[in-house]
């Protein structure tokens, strides 16, 4: 490894970082609460509990998989952020959602009184309190380090992730209960009944595509893409409220039957992709900017910042080197050049700032 | 307004500090507004005598109270179930429809209740359910009662089956020892009077 490899920043997480431990304890905090409700229950009903966590763990493996592979342009977030944005999701967020729903549901009871609070208290709860928890997350990652989440995107991917750890642990929460509104009865079936509806039904529009929307807004808030600090602002509170709208529809009664819980999640969907198109059109055009200007000053060729921006063609160009010393030295040169071109994203920061890693990829470049 | 400096995000420097820490404020400030909500407004609804109940998911289910009875606002939600108190008796009613598989008659969907009670066990709280013993009410026939004890509790366990078997009312009476007799009558009044809907009154 060259020395000026050597001198790049290598940890997207800065484990010394106030954000980094505060997610941590808040997020032990999260387990204690989350564990005095679920173990009894997983202790009562063990073939309902291993249901429980054989879903947890499969729909764990193919949502992280689909988050890292479609919703960031270009590159997967690092492995770091994404357990740090799960983790907070569905231990922090999710404990502390328990917490504070069954104080605000009470509150809803006692002023509301019982008819209106029974159609109403869970709309009038969970956008507050919920999507209150999973954004705090996004807010978060943004400071454990400066490099986590830097636009749209990567608030967008984190939110997605947080808003997906809080939806799996969840499920596992509400798949427990479903026995006991069941009356103890089959409590196998009742657990894949509920894990079926919340999974299958309504999985596709739920806490993940929320989130994720309220994410993009605070990462265009913190993100340095020369936009005035009104400008920001106002982007990030209307995408929390359209997020806490969101989830207002869905929990409400507006709209009930078979019919509503078919159409509510799909509306969720829809808004979150028009959300996603938007933030992936102007991630690209970025890193269109950017990797022209990275041809003209002589750190990619036409070539290579054309195969860059896309999984598929990185894989192709690499395919075209021989497999061996060849090929993994193109690899190295690949990574440095994106880890260049994302470090160009900010766009208030001086081109001049990414000057050590246009060094370090002179250096990779293979001599000819 | 330059507030990036070298960083590309906002958060940077000194409010790598203190923005973490005001998250985690804000958190737990909304958790104390809204408890302090909650204990500012009154507990429960005093009802008048005579008053019916319906709830379950349908509102299918109906319950009359008599003299004396307040209603828990924060344990109840007409979708699921009531909690009444009267004295030192609380009667909690819950409205179970079997959605993911009907039971094979009453007997098991007492021994789902026992199953559900164990919940409150593996809990640390100590849990006793007698062996239930067949009644009926004014509207309802076929159901099971037994003696119950949860933590230092006592009490009694009423399940209710629905007209076709694919509902039920489960009940538990609780109070203490030395809880008055009249509380323990007039709760004996409320499960007497749960109905459900197109159950129809038993002559």
């Amino acid at each position: 490894m060259t020395a000026a490899v050597r001198a790049l920043p290598r940890r997207a997480v800065d484990v010394r970082s106030v954000a980094f431990w505060a997610m941590i304890a808040m997020s032990a905090f999260g387990l204690w609460t989350l564990q005095r409700n679920a173990v009894p229950a997983m202790l009562a009903f063990p073939p309902s509990a291993a249901l429980n966590v054989a879903v947890l763990l499969s729909t764990l493996a193919v949502g992280v998989w689909l988050a890292r592979r479609v919703m960031r342009p270009v590159q997967a977030p690092p492995w770091s952020g994404t357990w740090l944005a799960l983790m907070w999701g569905g231990l922090a967020a999710c404990g502390m959602a328990l917490l504070m729903n069954s104080r605000l549901l009470a509150v809803w009871s006692q002023a509301l009184g019982l008819e209106a609070s029974s159609r109403w208290s869970a709309a009038l709860t969970a956008p507050l309190n919920e999507e209150t928890a999973k954004a705090a997350g996004v807010v978060l990652l943004a400071a454990v380090s400066t490099r986590l989440v830097r636009s749209a995107a990567d608030g967008l991917v984190y939110g997605a992730l947080v808003g997906f750890g809080f939806q799996i642990v969840e499920n596992f929460t509400y798949g427990l209960n479903g026995i006991l509104m069941a009356g103890g009865v089959e409590p196998f079936a009742a657990t894949f009944q509920t894990l079926w509806i919340r999974i299958v039904l309504t999985g596709i529009g739920s806490h993940w595509a929320m989130s994720a929307i309220a994410g993009a807004g605070i990462g265009y808030l913190v993100s340095a893409a020369g936009r005035s600090a009104a400008r920001r602002v106002w982007v990030a509170v209307g995408c929390m409220a359209l997020a806490m709208a969101l989830h207002f529809l869905f929990d409400s009664p507006l709209g009930g039957g078979i019919a509503g819980t078919l159409v509510k999640p799909l509306v969720n969907f829809a808004a979150v992709m028009a959300v996603y198109v938007v933030v992936r059109r102007g991630f690209r055009a970025r890193w269109a900017a950017v990797s022209a200007e990275e041809v003209a000053a002589g750190s990619l060729t036409r070539d290579e910042a054309a195969s860059l921006s896309r999984r598929g063609s990185r894989r192709r160009r690499l395919r075209s080197f021989r497999a061996g010393t060849g090929r993994e030295a193109q690899a190295r040169l690949q990574r440095l050049q994106l880890a260049l071109l994302e470090e160009r994203i900010p766009e208030r920061l001086p081109a001049a700032a990414a000057e050590p890693w246009r060094e370090a990829v002179a250096a990779a470049r293979p001599a000819n | 307004m330059d507030d990036f400096k070298t960083a590309g995000n906002a958060v940077h420097g000194a409010r790598r500090v203190w923005v973490p820490l005001a998250v985690v404020g804000v958190l737990f400030a909304l958790t104390a507004v809204e408890g302090l909500l909650g204990r500012a407004l009154p507990d429960g609804e005093a009802l008048a005598a005579g008053t019916v109940i319906e709830f379950g998911s349908e509102e299918q289910v109906s319950a009359q109270v008599g003299e004396g009875w307040t209603l828990d606002e924060t344990a109840s939600d007409l979708g699921s179930g009531l909690t009444l108190t009267r004295g030192q008796v609380t009667v909690r009613l819950s409205s179970v429809v079997f959605s993911a598989g009907r039971p094979d008659g009453v007997r098991e969907m007492w021994d789902g209740m026992r199953r559900a009670l164990e919940v409150e066990e593996y809990a640390g709280t100590d849990v006793w359910l007698g062996e239930p013993t067949g009644f009926d009410t004014r509207s309802v026939s076929g159901g099971l009662y037994g003696s119950l004890q949860i933590g230092t509790a006592i009490g009694t366990a009423f399940v209710l089956p629905g007209p076709d078997g694919d509902e039920a009312v489960e009940a538990k009476v609780l109070g203490p020892f030395d809880a008055d007799q009249a509380d323990w009558d007039a709760a004996t009044s409320i499960i007497d009077s749960v109905a459900f809907e197109d159950g129809g009154e038993r002559a």
